[in-house]
């Protein structure tokens, strides 16, 4: 953004840094160490800036704020901690694009009848249904991302069906897209529910006999590791 | 039953309930994207013809008028920089508080003399001259694509092809003219629903990542009876035009300051060619850029050739202020330094306010709060390199 003055210069650059500290401190979070975290913003923040990739006539995939995070996704999701975890963040991802779409299609659509933005409510959105279902920072974290994929991708799809002109980048808005947004205030909402839970608890929850072998420690939660 | 196999019956009946929810969608997401009209009070910000009024709070008298919805807490600019801030809304009518009258080119000392001096004569101020049109670009996008006018489009509303399109191009057409760089993109965020912006948002940060534009437009045209949207300039009748500031965005003082500015020397040069300036809820996509603005140029009530002379009008007023800020940044004359900064603490101070939120529900003490905040300082600001986080 050359040509703008040095103030507006720095918001600018502050509001993205601002934010590429919350996503690493996010991924941080999620089975994986403060490198990788760096380099995996790192990626998103420059593969932003890469040419989006075509998928069909009305979908394109922007590699930074798209193909990164659902590569994220992926690889907690074959590393997850249970076979119920899993089953839950499948859950999770189905609500969460079930109710971003429901909102999207039939709620009012200007920004001011919402409380909030939709670039947020969806993420809030998004996170809170992730969260209910998903009950684990990952699960959290995949469903808020891939609902709302998933929702472009219906889109994509439906717009291909008719006799339209639109078009949609998943993630096109790199790392201030909707897509990751959702993914980072998911992981941050379930941070805030879980521990307020266990606070207003007075402590963790007992261990019980159902609870797997890895999260016996006291202490621990659904995030700890094996 | 065991709790076990209890919760399993649970969620199964959960995934059950949304598949088949899921399986009947897409008749009904074809619906809603086929024929807008269906659910106008969903696609549309209010149903056609309805607009909200709203009145000062202590005289009663009519003072604002949109289709946008208007809620409390939303502020608006009248061309007298008399800011009001809505206090109640009942129906569709809205009570507002005179909050202040806004001081405009200050402290910006180059602005004071660019308003001056171009807004008597329309020729820049020789100090601003040297370098004025030279390399600026803009970008213009529309988030509401199918928005057209009445009178000549025959419809208010044209899936994917509004008139709005063609009133861009003449206004993009200008502003060449007068030797900027200007990027039009015409791609359809159409249905016009929850997430149009959402889609725009993608549109936009294209245009940036390619064009890096010094101003970012997202042209619109409002939905209130022409009467509201007219006034005569220089001998015609031309469509008025209000900028729209979003108010849940963090560089809102920055992009204020750019509307304020720029309404300031449009009325200064073309005495209520830009009526209002209305900051709403929302972020508009106007995080994205400092210089990011809404324009409304005219009504669905509005001709075509209305709503283009209002905007040929503003494309001159764009091109003197965009080109007089470049040279008054290049002599490093203090320029949105303060917008910018207050910005900037903006975003710093809601960091620290939610962080201090998040950190007391977390520990519900203070002094359990001091412990986490040392310890957080002394383990998330260490970068563990290697090392898996425990």
């Amino acid at each position: 953004m050359l040509g703008l003055p040095i103030g507006l210069l720095a918001l600018v650059i502050v509001t993205i840094l601002i934010l590429s500290g919350i996503a690493q401190r996010v991924l941080d979070r999620m089975k994986m160490d403060d490198r990788t975290a760096l380099v995996l913003v790192l990626a998103m923040l420059v593969g932003g800036l890469l040419p989006d990739l075509p998928l069909a006539r009305t979908l394109s995939i922007n590699v930074g704020g798209g193909f990164i995070p659902i590569a994220i996704c992926l690889y907690l999701f074959v590393t997850a901690g249970t076979h119920k975890e899993r089953w839950r963040t499948v859950l999770a991802v189905v609500a969460t694009t079930g109710v971003v779409y429901f909102v999207s299609a039939y709620l009012p659509s200007d920004p001011a009848t919402m409380l909030l933005d939709p670039i947020y409510t969806f993420s809030l959105i998004a996170g809170i249904t992730a969260y209910l279902f998903g009950r684990s920072r990952r699960g959290a974290f995949i469903a808020g991302v891939l609902g709302i994929v998933l929702n472009d991708v219906v889109y994509g799809i439906l717009l291909l069906m008719g006799p339209f002109t639109g078009k949609t980048v998943i993630g096109g808005a790199g790392i201030f897209d909707a897509v990751v947004l959702a993914g980072l205030i998911a992981v941050l909402l379930a941070e805030l529910i879980g521990e307020t839970r266990e606070k207003l608890r007075g402590g963790p929850a007992p261990i019980t006999a159902d609870r797997p072998q890895g999260l016996k420690m006291p202490g621990g939660n659904d995030d700890d590791e094996k | 039953m065991t709790m076990k196999s209890k919760g399993i019956k649970i969620y199964l009946f959960a995934v059950v309930s949304i598949l088949l929810a899921l399986a009947i969608e897409p008749f009904w997401a074809r619906t809603a994207l086929l024929n807008d009209a269906i659910h106008p009070e969903v696609m549309c910000e209010l149903l056609d013809g309805q607009y909200f009024t709203v009145v000062d709070e202590v005289t009663g008298e009519e003072i604002f008028h949109t289709a946008r919805v208007v809620v409390v807490g939303d502020m608006f600019q009248n061309a007298d920089n008399r800011l009001y801030e809505v206090v109640a809304v009942d129906g569709l009518i809205g009570k507002a508080r005179f909050l202040r009258t806004e001081s405009v080119g200050e402290p910006s000392a180059w602005f004071s003399t660019f308003l001056e001096e171009w807004g008597r004569t329309g020729v820049l101020p020789e100090a601003l001259r040297a370098q004025a049109g030279q390399n600026v670009r803009i970008s213009i996008y529309h988030t509401h694509s199918a928005e057209s006018y009445l009178p000549s489009d025959g419809a208010s509303s044209i899936r994917d092809n509004g008139g709005i399109f063609i009133v861009g191009e003449s206004f993009t057409g200008n502003l060449e003219k007068q030797g900027f760089q200007v990027e039009q993109n015409k791609r359809s965020h159409d249905p016009h629903d929850k997430r149009a912006y959402m889609r725009s948002r993608r549109t936009a940060m294209e245009m940036i990542r390619q064009h890096s534009p010094q101003a970012l437009l997202d042209v619109h045209r409002d939905a209130l009876e022409r009467r509201y949207y007219t006034a005569k300039i220089k001998g015609r009748e031309m469509a008025q035009i209000r900028l729209v500031v979003g108010r849940q965005n963090p560089n809102m003082r920055a992009n204020k300051k750019f509307a304020q500015e720029l309404m300031a020397a449009a009325n200064k040069r073309y005495p209520r060619l830009v009526r209002d300036i209305f900051f709403g809820r929302g972020s508009y996509n106007q995080e994205l850029h400092p210089r990011a603005l809404l324009l409304e140029l005219g009504t669905h009530k509005s001709t075509r050739e209305e709503a283009k002379d209002g905007a040929n009008l503003l494309a001159g007023v764009l091109a003197a202020y965009l080109g007089a800020a470049g040279p008054a940044d290049a002599a490093g004359i203090a320029r949105e330094g303060g917008a910018a900064r207050g910005s900037l603490f903006f975003v710093l101070g809601l960091l620290i306010v939610g962080g201090f939120a998040y950190l007391f529900l977390s520990t519900g003490s203070l002094k359990e709060m001091n412990s986490k905040v040392r310890h957080f300082v002394s383990e998330e600001f260490s970068l563990k390199f290697g090392k898996k986080n425990k």
